[in-house]
């Protein structure tokens, strides 16, 4: 599908925002932007592997490796680029792992299974302190001599390329598969969709996109640790900007990690410790009151299984007769 | 192999997963009259546990008592929880209410961190010291009372499905819910009554961990992906399965903390481990039946 001129002009229309806010504000505006588009590229990146219908509450697991690798590259006096493909190979490789043994779950499970993979992963880098120096951290090199302003452009463009890739998949076929396997498998599978290859394809994209913002996120604050960079606020965020976004879009993504990250941070700031309840009320709040986002275009996730099946048989047909159809 | 040394260790295990299955009956029982998902099924541990601490520690006050006012209010919370928020996802799909009850796990941590800061903070009885020995296990009393009560209570939640009136109703929901609301049974009722049934026991368990081991604004957290393996390797819905598998990951972890160098922080990964190779090889768990997954 085409991405509509709306939700282009909306994304552009922050981009250029973001790329003129090194001029017009301050170190600590500049601070906050360099967070948001890390967890911009973490929103689009879950975003696409929900598009297959890949619920994870697990991404912390992908971003956690991506930082490490990031961090233990540096220490061995690898390039920065050098470890970001390190981070990224390496988390799309745990994805194809974990969406593998995913498989044939129901996708409750699978986002069960994500949540406990996250903290799975953390508990490795705890107790391989040969490699990880375990709970203490590790220091990373920072990049463009920690210049705030370069760095901010870096992230932009990180999450400028994943909203290229996001908008480049939505005009191939595989996206086309993605939406048949997410409203119903089954039916896909019947139509001769190779459901379990788009459902890895999907993970290998979303889980490498997660561990590059990983892997910049130890650039950028120059030390991580187990505690920070398997934290759940990340896996939290990443499902819960999309959702209050506007789920398999690409504004939703973004404009939800505009929304929700930046007021999550500014309430850290006042709140403290439990500034968290921020994700926790916008989650409740998107599942009840807005089940298509703000950007509002998504199928409700309350469809019943029987609408969704008959929807995905009209679909395939569509496909088969017109070559593609117009996804939800 | 020291063999007692490993009776030490499957006795730790046991006692431990006593709390488990107390903490994963209440969540299969309220999959399998509801058929809902409850991610926020730890936060009733964890407000429990809070309460309890809250009481006994700052208050003073006497054991029962804060056990019983720890039940009341997680039984107060969960039925606010059910008639506001849980009603709206009974019959909705799993995802959906995965993701709903996430969002409430998550507020109320975040409450607990505001009310009660990071720290790990638990319970010290006069009898928090007190060990037997027997032949060479040594058995923490506090560790053998909670697991005796434990048992009282599943024995008991036991005897009252199988028994009483209203638990013949809740199991004829489990069964069959349209042919239940036929036969006259208040269905809506029936879910009330499990699901405050439910988060009781998770209070309870609460109460436990407040006396044998710590308390956190996560600890619910670490409690729900424990339940979660011990849920589905014991079967959906399966109360027996529960119980075996509670102890069964209990006695794992405890014994893989025991063996394995560093192994208290392997053991911590083992439910996930538990979780993943169940849904891979036999997704209906020990004794459950095909439908439960589905």
């Amino acid at each position: 599908m085409k991405t509509p001129a709306f939700e282009f002009a909306v994304v552009a229309g922050l981009g250029a925002a973001f790329a003129f806010a090194p001029v017009a504000f301050g170190p600590y505006a500049l601070h906050l932007g360099v967070v948001v588009l890390i967890y911009a590229t973490l929103a689009l990146s879950w975003n696409i592997s929900a598009a297959a219908g890949l619920v994870s509450l697990g991404h912390a697991g992908f971003f956690g490796l991506g930082a490490y690798a990031a961090a233990i590259s540096s220490e061995n006096g690898l390039a920065a680029v050098a470890g970001a493909v390190i981070a990224v190979v390496l988390g799309g490789g745990t994805a194809a792992l974990v969406s593998l043994g995913g498989l044939r779950m129901a996708r409750w499970c699978f986002a069960i299974t994500t949540l406990g993979f996250s903290e799975a992963a953390r508990v490795v880098v705890v107790m391989t302190p040969n490699l990880t120096n375990g709970p203490s951290g590790l220091p990373v090199a920072p990049i463009f001599d920690g210049d705030r302003t370069a760095n901010f452009y870096a992230a932009l463009g990180m999450t400028v390329l994943v909203a290229l890739v996001t908008i480049a998949l939505r005009r191939s076929r595989v996206w086309v598969g993605w939406t048949l396997v997410r409203l119903d498998e089954t039916a896909a599978s019947t139509r001769g969709v190779n459901a379990a290859a788009l459902k890895v394809v999907a993970m290998v994209i979303s889980g490498a996109g997660a561990a590059g913002a990983g892997a910049f996120y130890g650039h950028y604050t120059t030390f991580i640790d187990p505690r920070s960079a398997f934290a759940m606020e990340i896996s939290n965020a990443s499902a819960i900007m999309p959702i209050i976004g506007g789920l398999y879009s690409l504004a939703g993504p973004v404009l939800g990690a505009v929304l929700v990250k930046s007021s999550a941070e500014v309430l850290r700031v006042y709140a403290g410790q439990g500034h968290g309840l921020a994700y926790g009320i916008a989650l409740v709040l998107a599942i009840v009151c807005l089940p298509h986002g703000i950007v509002g275009r998504c199928r409700a996730w309350h469809d019943g299984r029987r609408a969704a099946r008959a929807e995905a048989a009209a679909y395939a047909n569509v496909g088969a007769s017109a070559g593609g159809p117009h996804a939800a | 192999m020291d063999p007692t040394n490993l009776a030490q260790a499957v006795v730790n295990g046991v006692l431990i997963g006593g709390l488990y299955c107390l903490v994963a009956v209440g969540l299969t029982l309220v999959f399998g009259v509801m058929r809902l998902i409850n991610l926020a099924h730890g936060e009733f541990v964890m407000i429990g546990s809070y309460v309890a601490y809250w009481l006994l520690a700052i208050h003073g006050m006497a054991i029962g008592w804060a056990a019983i006012a720890a039940v009341i209010v997680v039984a107060g919370i969960a039925l606010v929880v059910k008639k506001t928020l849980i009603e709206r996802i009974i019959g909705t799909p799993h995802l959906n209410q995965i993701l709903l009850t996430y969002g409430l796990a998550l507020c109320f941590q975040n409450l607990a961190l505001l009310l009660f800061s990071p720290n790990y903070v638990s319970v010290t009885l006069p009898v928090s010291t007190l060990t037997i020995a027997l032949g060479g296990v040594s058995v923490g009393v506090l560790r053998a009372v909670v697991f005796v009560l434990a048992v009282v209570l599943i024995g008991t939640l036991f005897l009252f499905l199988r028994f009483s009136g209203t638990g013949k109703a809740i199991r004829a929901v489990a069964q069959d819910r349209e042919a239940a609301m036929y036969m006259g049974i208040d269905v809506e009722r029936m879910y009330l009554v499990t699901f405050t049934i439910g988060a009781g026991m998770a209070a309870v368990a609460g109460v436990m961990t407040s006396l044998i081991m710590y308390v956190y604004p996560y600890v619910g957290f670490a409690f729900v992906v424990k339940a979660f393996a011990v849920v589905i390797l014991g079967g959906l819905g399966s109360i027996g399965g529960a119980i075996v598998a509670g102890l069964l990951l209990g006695m794992t972890e405890s014994v893989v903390g025991t063996y394995l160098p560093g192994g208290p922080g392997w053991a911590e990964g083992l439910a996930f481990v538990v979780l993943i190779v169940t849904l891979m090889i036999r997704p209906s768990g020990l004794f459950g039946t095909k439908m439960a997954v589905a």
